[in-house]
């Protein structure tokens, strides 16, 4: 039995969408088999068993992943930092939509889940993936920015590099795993504005507890 | 004997990654930027299908050529890589086989094209890894890596003396005698973070303390047990390839 008391809200949509990687690494995940198919347990997912595609809402969203990731806390580690990032116009059908801290507590969820440690939200993706949804939007535990919301989609997708060009409305080929993507910079670092709005790994998440405060506040 | 009648021989590995190499080569030109097809009239000529089914038929027996001569290699024969570029070929195949115009316009072979990429990639890759697997290897790729970076910082983070890195950095690598485990984790991990930093950040990121590791480094780490420090810092450094949910 799933852990919501309501169903999330399921949303089909487009999105663009961050994200970053290494020079060389493809934008999204897919593969072939046993080893070009395993990645890294996220959030979303655990290594091995299944395959997600991280997103950001927004550069910042995607380059404090960075920071918090690599636990950036210096200039000279943020300027030193040199990494690609890419545009994507995403669309999706199916979303579990919970966006907000209010989302989750709608659905009878904790919101520290989405911000939290790793094996709630694994465990409450399983749950998701079971009741076919096809992918998460959450506030982002990394960008730790009111309005700061990732998109997580379940599964495999390819990107179809766009040059010369801005990003299409829509992908060319609409039955497929094809994501338009665009090269924003093959050398970036991440910006002042994400490094100094990160939320890392053991710290406490700003805009999580100004809502529980605004919350017990409500209540009185 | 003349230079130009003695080309220098290939060992195996050479061979090998120079075969994974072309492949690779061989793929990238084939997933260049998608451009649409001519217009109406040279999609439906049957001059120009003919062309495009001649061309793209000596184009996959050219590529099946070069999978099957890398599959079969014994270095690569029970590897579950091999595996995955030759279900991929079969992924073509079926690709090919229900598009009899060769005009691809659902973007099949495309897909399988992209995927087989993705194979040969970390096929390349896993090449790389098991040369770095030998420090002396090791040690040259660091040294040449860190380039930018003073030679004393190279030598305390290998643990290593300043003569043996300038040695390493003129391609002069001897047996490694001297904390070969070490100079092999660090030679993996600096494999995995050239892509994504500068030299001076490679060296940044062995000195900054991780919260989610007590505040310790990565050089902390390495210095108190090798064998320890990598099970923690090759996953580290694995997973900062890509953006993952924080």
């Amino acid at each position: 039995m799933p852990s919501w008391a309501a169903e999330p809200a399921a949303v089909s949509g487009r999105w663009v969408a961050y994200r970053h990687v290494a020079r060389g690494v493809p934008p999204l995940w897919f593969g072939a088999g046993r080893t070009t198919l395993r990645q890294e347990s996220g959030r979303w997912h655990r290594e091995r068993e299944s395959l997600v595609q991280y997103l950001a809402l927004s550069s910042d969203g995607a380059w404090a992943e960075r920071v918090r990731y690599e636990a950036i806390r210096t200039e000279a580690r943020r300027l030193s930092d040199d990494r690609c990032l890419w545009q994507l116009r995403v669309a999706g059908q199916r979303i579990a939509d919970l966006s907000t801290f209010d989302a989750w507590e709608a659905c009878g969820l904790d919101p520290a889940i989405a911000v939290g440690d790793h094996a709630d939200s694994q465990a409450l993706a399983s749950e998701l993936r079971r009741a076919r949804y096809r992918g998460v939007l959450s506030p982002s535990a990394a960008l730790d920015h009111p309005g700061a919301v990732n998109l997580t989609l379940f599964g495999g997708r390819i990107e179809h590099r766009i040059h010369g060009l801005p990003l299409p409305d829509e992908p060319l080929v609409d039955d497929g795993p094809w994501v338009p993507a665009v090269l924003l910079t093959d050398r970036g670092s991440p910006t002042p504005f994400a490094m100094e709005h990160t939320c890392y790994r053991t710290a406490r998440h700003r805009t999580l507890a100004e809502w529980q405060a605004t919350r017990r506040r409500g209540r009185r | 004997m003349s230079a130009l009648l003695a080309p220098p021989t290939l060992t195996t590995e050479e061979a090998l990654r120079e075969r994974v190499e072309a492949l690779e080569h061989e793929l990238d030109a084939a997933i260049a930027p998608y451009e649409l097809p001519g217009g109406r009239e040279l999609k439906h000529d049957a001059v120009s299908r003919k062309r495009r089914v001649a061309e793209r038929t000596r184009w996959f027996e050219r590529l099946r050529s070069e999978i099957l001569q890398v599959a079969r290699s014994p270095a690569w024969r029970n590897h579950d890589l091999a595996v995955e570029l030759l279900l991929t070929l079969e992924d073509l195949r079926s690709a090919i086989e229900a598009d009899p115009d060769a005009l691809d316009e659902r973007w099949h072979a495309r897909a399988a094209m992209q995927i087989m990429h993705v194979v040969v990639q970390a096929m390349l890759r896993q090449i790389d890894h098991e040369a770095i697997d030998d420090p002396a290897v090791a040690a040259k790729f660091v040294a040449e890596e860190l380039r930018n970076v003073d030679v004393g910082e190279i030598a305390r983070l290998l643990g290593a003396t300043t003569k043996s890195v300038r040695n390493w950095r003129e391609g002069r690598v001897e047996q490694i005698k001297r904390n070969p485990a070490r100079i092999t984790l660090i030679g993996q991990l600096v494999y995995e973070l050239r892509s994504s930093m500068t030299s001076h950040g490679i060296l940044l990121w062995f000195d900054a303390p991780r919260d989610h590791l007590g505040d310790r480094t990565a050089r902390e780490l390495i210095d108190a047990d090798v064998a320890d420090a990598a099970r923690t810092l090759l996953p580290l450094a694995r997973g900062g390839r890509a953006q993952l949910g924080g």
